[in-house]
């Protein structure tokens, strides 16, 4: 046979022949693929992009989950969160008012701060500042000063000014509500006063920073006290006949602040994924096996996975952002680049009780200087140094305190959800998720409160929790990134956003926002 | 090129599993049928095909498209056949010709001209399977890769008179291989 005829036939014979391989070729070849991918993995490799996303939106929801500045959530029964005054209780004004030198307006902050558990430990505390004052006097009014026995209580509505202009002052008394001027009590620790020619007025000097001697007049009231400072040496004191009080900055929120923040200052941990270096697993491919990638083949993948969830809930009086910690499981099919994905979940949720306790406490309205005695100024012919002693004055306060208790709420949860695949690159691919979840409320622990103060008379406690139905309706949306960690596993992080589409309160306020939670997601899936 | 195969090798050039997917049912076939020439099996060809894929998707970024993508393809299988076999060249290449086992090729089609024989390409193919393995490379390369002896010496890194006395050996194996099912009759592919 001719040579090149040879040739020819079997160039003619075999020249573009084709064969279809046999079916599980492409999961050999996406095998190697993979086995390839994993051996050389970096992060360094993957689209910047994406990882960038990844990266901010994990940091960005851990921070927003775990930071304890946004966690609000309330500690077991008694925890105060917030002392609502009274009708016609003005905080914080005392510190306002005050125009006398620091060192008296320090005094001033102490003995209006803390908390009035008893009247033994008000009386300790302040009894403790007791202070000498030194206060320059003008030798013509000295005599004015012989039956000096007790220094001024400071109404704060005089504040500054009455300090400073003492003609102004006069006037200003004269059409001051003397409802306001009455109980207002603050310190104002350098000052004398003297009994006034006119019956139920003291004169008052004061004494400003410049050394000046100001004279004011205002309107006495006996004290309505029922405590042992009766019996103390006190001409008088203003008390008003409506009682208006200030309680300045005193309530039990500054104390219980600090307690509530130590109690949601715990710290997590999260992102502990990253820290260590990559390595390639040492697994054994099985080249038969039926789970590799499967490219454009359909597949079924089954996940596990564990999502601390914020969820912001909208109530009528407040808003509050509360945890819940979601465990599940979720079978997915996938095909091409797109994936159903149906799940159960167990969903174990926080939730504040709100109640509202109405009480009266015998509370410290204020104090006044009680001058001891005395002496000569030797250093400054013509002056007096007094010796004072601050005394609280008690008054019956009533109160509305904000109370709340932590719940517990159980759901059994389905979502339901459609995906298709955003990106693929080796073992890193990333799919946008979106679909309904349907709650059902299994279990819920709603606390009782269980309020005692003994130096409190509790009048009412309300509750104002409002009641969770016991079914609601999500939709979720979230971006699941996955690597591939070997031909049949692979760990998923998952970003979530889940939106209420009603409220999870039985109310018909529709006004109100639906809750939204955000989460991450963090498992395992199992290509079958 | 076409956009659609530009996409596609973009995609494989980002590693997105089902542009390589795409690649590869659309490849598939006639690389199979290309390694089937270089193999004893289907098998051993599958194997060619696997490993020759991972190459190409691996090294995908490195096509210029200055040239066919399928004769870029093709030249990376054959390199992984040739690579694939080398282990056994030097056994391969003292294969006597008469260790070679018989061929069966059954004539199936009608003998409409009796001056005329009708033989299937899959037999063709069995009989180039058939030959010893040094043979059946400097064959293949030669007659269809179209490589001259020099470039096959270089590429099998044996001497160019090797090259030709494979060729002539693999051409005489072949001739009676042929002779013996057809006879001297004129031969009819089908």
């Amino acid at each position: 046979m001719d040579l090149n005829k040879l040739d020819d036939i079997f160039k003619e014979g075999l020249e573009g022949y084709s064969q279809q391989p046999s079916k599980g070729l492409w999961k050999k070849v996406s095998g190697g693929l993979l086995r390839y991918e994993i051996s050389h993995f970096n992060f360094t490799n993957l689209p910047k992009l994406w990882i960038g996303v990844a990266a901010a939106s994990i940091v960005a929801v851990s921070l927003i989950i775990f930071n304890p500045l946004t966690n609000n959530t309330a500690d077991n029964a008694i925890i105060t969160a917030t002392e609502k005054e009274s009708p016609g209780i003005e905080s914080s004004q005392a510190n306002q008012s005050i125009s006398i030198p620091t060192e008296t307006e320090t005094d001033s902050k102490q003995s209006i701060t803390g908390t009035p558990n008893s009247l033994e430990s008000r009386k300790a505390e302040l009894s403790s500042i007791i202070e000498e004052k030194i206060i320059s006097v003008d030798p013509s009014t000295e005599n004015q000063f012989g039956d000096i026995t007790h220094s001024v209580v400071k109404p704060p509505s005089f504040e500054d000014e009455s300090a400073i202009n003492p003609g102004e002052n006069t006037d200003k008394q004269q059409n001051f509500d003397q409802s306001k001027i009455a109980t207002t009590i603050v310190a104002a620790a350098a000052a004398v006063n003297k009994v006034s020619p006119e019956p139920g007025k003291i004169q008052t000097k004061l004494i400003n920073e410049q050394g000046e001697v100001e004279i004011s007049e205002m309107e006495s009231r006996q004290a309505n006290l029922s405590t042992e400072e009766k019996n103390r040496e006190v001409n008088e004191i203003f008390v008003s006949p409506q009682p208006t009080i200030l309680v300045s900055s005193f309530d039990r929120s500054d104390h219980e602040s600090g307690k509530i923040q130590r109690m949601h200052s715990l710290s997590y941990s999260f992102g502990q994924f990253f820290k260590g270096k990559y390595k390639a697993p040492k697994r054994r491919f099985n080249e038969k096996s039926s789970a590799l990638y499967k490219g454009n083949t359909p597949y079924y993948s089954i996940a596990a996975y564990f999502s601390p969830e914020l969820t912001e809930y909208a109530r009528t009086a407040s808003t509050s952002k509360e945890l819940s910690y979601i465990a599940g499981v979720a079978l997915s099919y996938n095909n091409s680049r797109f994936m159903v994905e149906g799940g159960v979940e167990l969903s174990y949720s926080d939730d504040v009780g709100d109640y509202m306790v109405d009480m009266q406490t015998f509370d410290s309205i204020g104090y006044y200087n009680e001058v001891g005695g005395f002496v000569p100024d030797p250093d400054n012919p013509g002056s007096v140094i007094f010796e004072t002693n601050m005394v609280p004055v008690y008054d019956s306060v009533q109160h509305n305190l904000h109370q709340q208790t932590q719940n517990q709420y159980t759901y059994l949860q389905f979502p339901l959800m459609v995906g298709y695949q955003a990106m693929e690159s080796g073992i890193f691919s990333a799919y946008i998720k979106a679909g309904p979840s349907f709650s059902f409320l299994l279990n819920r622990q709603e606390q009782n409160i269980e309020f005692y103060d003994p130096d409190a008379t509790i009048n009412q406690i309300e509750n104002y929790t409002p009641t969770r139905r016991n079914t609601s309706i999500q939709v979720l949306v979230s971006v699941s990134m996955k690597f591939q960690l070997s031909e049949k596993m692979g760990f998923m992080v998952e970003p979530t956003y889940r939106y209420y589409l009603k409220s999870v309160y039985d109310n018909n306020n529709s006004s109100l926002k639906n809750p939204y939670g955000i989460g991450v997601r963090g498992g395992l899936y199992f290509d079958l | 090129m076409s956009e659609g195969d530009k996409k596609i090798i973009e995609g494989c050039i980002n590693g997105n599993r089902h542009a390589q997917n795409k690649l590869y049912n659309r490849y598939a076939a006639s690389m199979l049928g290309l390694c089937m020439r270089y193999a004893k099996s289907k098998e051993e060809a599958e194997d060619i095909l696997q490993e020759g894929f991972i190459k190409v998707f691996l090294n995908i970024e490195r096509f210029r498209a200055e040239g066919s993508f399928e004769g870029w393809m093709k030249r990376i299988m054959i390199n992984t056949a040739i690579t694939h076999n080398k282990q056994n060249l030097k056994h391969q290449y003292q294969t006597d010709i008469n260790e070679i086992e018989e061929i069966h090729v059954v004539d199936e089609g009608l003998q409409d001209d009796v001056s005329m024989v009708k033989i299937p390409r899959a037999k063709l193919m069995s009989i180039i399977q058939s030959l010893p393995e040094g043979y059946k490379m400097v064959f293949n390369l030669y007659v269809f890769e179209q490589f001259t002896h020099k470039e096959i010496a270089e590429m099998l890194e044996i001497s160019i008179n090797t090259s030709k006395s494979q060729l002539s050996k693999a051409r005489r194996l072949l001739t009676t291989k042929i002779e013996r099912e057809t006879g001297s009759k004129n031969i009819v592919i089908t």
